[in-house]
């Protein structure tokens, strides 16, 4: 088991740096940059 | 006491930008690009880090979401980023930021202090959550797009598609995956810790100072009597927004079964005498399932237990490892 757990945590870990080094931060950035006005109920 | 500690200068950490509540205005510099490991709205006034499920949602209703993911274009590829950040979290400790880091909890581990008469949630509301995660988080967002109300139409030929501008593939409607954006439909219409944190700030700054910047219709009533709901429920019940409603518990909820770092019962040992539930902010009963979905890992039980007999850690427990008889020979009679 505890090998299994190591290999799922390495596996995730790519998948995160695969997000950080190949995505656009952009979406995010934007989203959390502006006053979100669904999260504030009014859009 | 030190996870209380912990509780609150991470609830600091994660709101420090005080300029947001003098100002009425929100922190927009590059930190925000950074999931924080809990629920936190970013839209309040002092968040300087983003909210993940927030996050997730942003991703998701980008215009053309699916297909941006699919074929690995920079703006879908952040999906990856903000699903590997959750993820990673949870391969590790599992929900232990729940019970440590949250400032959500943190809030409904304070309020839930309030002398009151209190009762308990049926079980199998705990399914709930996965429900909201997969329908408002997920499918909502991708799949319910505004103009169309669907959001794609099958095209014989996707690769010419890509190639189109956005209003010649209106023109045709040649498109596989809507262009319109969606909605972050669990900020928009469940979500109380943005109405607290985001809309209740904001809106209260506003009326105090005498900005109007927004107007208020049924949707924000709506989501404000959401909010009342579930601070009266918070007070009565042991963290009812974790256990029901979290989109984040869940998934990392998910991952207590197969974290790193797991919850360890001795119970051969175990007497059943519900005082690890007793202490429990979430009403667990370790001793019936060690990686409950439920467990915060707050740690709360371990020194409860009169038999010693929970513990935590990445390997085999102490407790589990010593012998039983030791054990009980070592507890107050
Ligand atoms: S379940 Fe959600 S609200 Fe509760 S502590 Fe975990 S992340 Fe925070
Ligand atoms: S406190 Fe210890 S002995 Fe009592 S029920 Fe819980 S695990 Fe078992
Ligand atoms: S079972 Fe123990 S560690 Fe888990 S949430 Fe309850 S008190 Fe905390």
């Amino acid at each position: 088991m505890k090998p299994l757990r190591v290999l799922l945590v390495i596996l995730i870990l790519c998948v995160f740096v695969l997000g950080v080094s190949l995505g656009d931060i952009g979406p995010v950035l934007h989203k959390a940059t502006q006053i979100c006005l669904e999260c504030i109920g009014i859009g | 006491m030190i996870r209380r500690l912990i509780q609150f200068v991470s609830a600091f950490a994660g709101n420090s930008y005080l300029l947001g509540f003098v100002r009425g205005t929100i922190y927009q510099g590059p930190l925000k690009s950074v999931c924080f490991p809990g629920m936190n709205c970013y839209s309040c006034p002092g968040a300087v880090f983003a909210c993940p499920i927030g996050s997730l949602q942003a991703v998701l209703t980008q215009p053309g979401a699916l297909h941006s993911i699919a074929v690995g274009k920079p703006e879908g590829i952040i999906f990856f980023y903000v699903l590997g950040f959750i993820f990673l979290i949870g391969s590790l400790v599992g929900r232990l930021l729940c019970g440590w880091v949250c400032p959500f909890g943190f809030i409904q581990d304070l309020l839930h202090k309030i002398p009151t008469r209190k009762v308990g949630i049926p079980r199998q509301w705990r399914l709930m959550k996965y429900a909201i995660l997969v329908v408002f988080v997920l499918l909502l967002p991708l799949f319910l797009r505004d103009g169309f109300g669907v959001p794609w139409k099958p095209s014989a030929d996707t690769a010419a598609v890509e190639h189109e501008s956005p209003s010649d593939v209106k023109a045709t409607g040649k498109t596989l995956f809507s262009e319109d954006p969606g909605s972050p439909w669990f900020c928009k219409v469940i979500c109380p810790v943005g109405t607290l944190e985001g809309g209740v700030t904001l809106v209260s700054y506003d009326r105090i100072s005498g900005r109007n910047r927004f107007s208020l219709g049924f949707l924000f009533y709506f989501k404000l009597s959401v909010l009342g709901v579930f601070l009266v429920w918070i007070v009565m019940a042991k963290r009812p927004f974790c256990r029901t409603v979290c989109p984040l518990g869940a998934i990392w909820g998910i991952f207590n079964k197969v974290s790193v770092w797991r919850m360890h019962v001795d119970t051969s040992a175990c007497t059943k005498c519900l005082a690890c539930r007793k202490v429990c902010p979430v009403g667990c009963s370790i001793f019936e399932e060690p990686d409950s979905a439920e467990c915060v890992r707050c740690l709360d039980c371990v020194p409860k237990c009169p038999k010693r007999c929970i513990s935590s850690g990445t390997g085999r427990s102490a407790a589990v490892a010593r012998p039983v008889s030791k054990v009980v020979s070592e507890s107050p009679p």
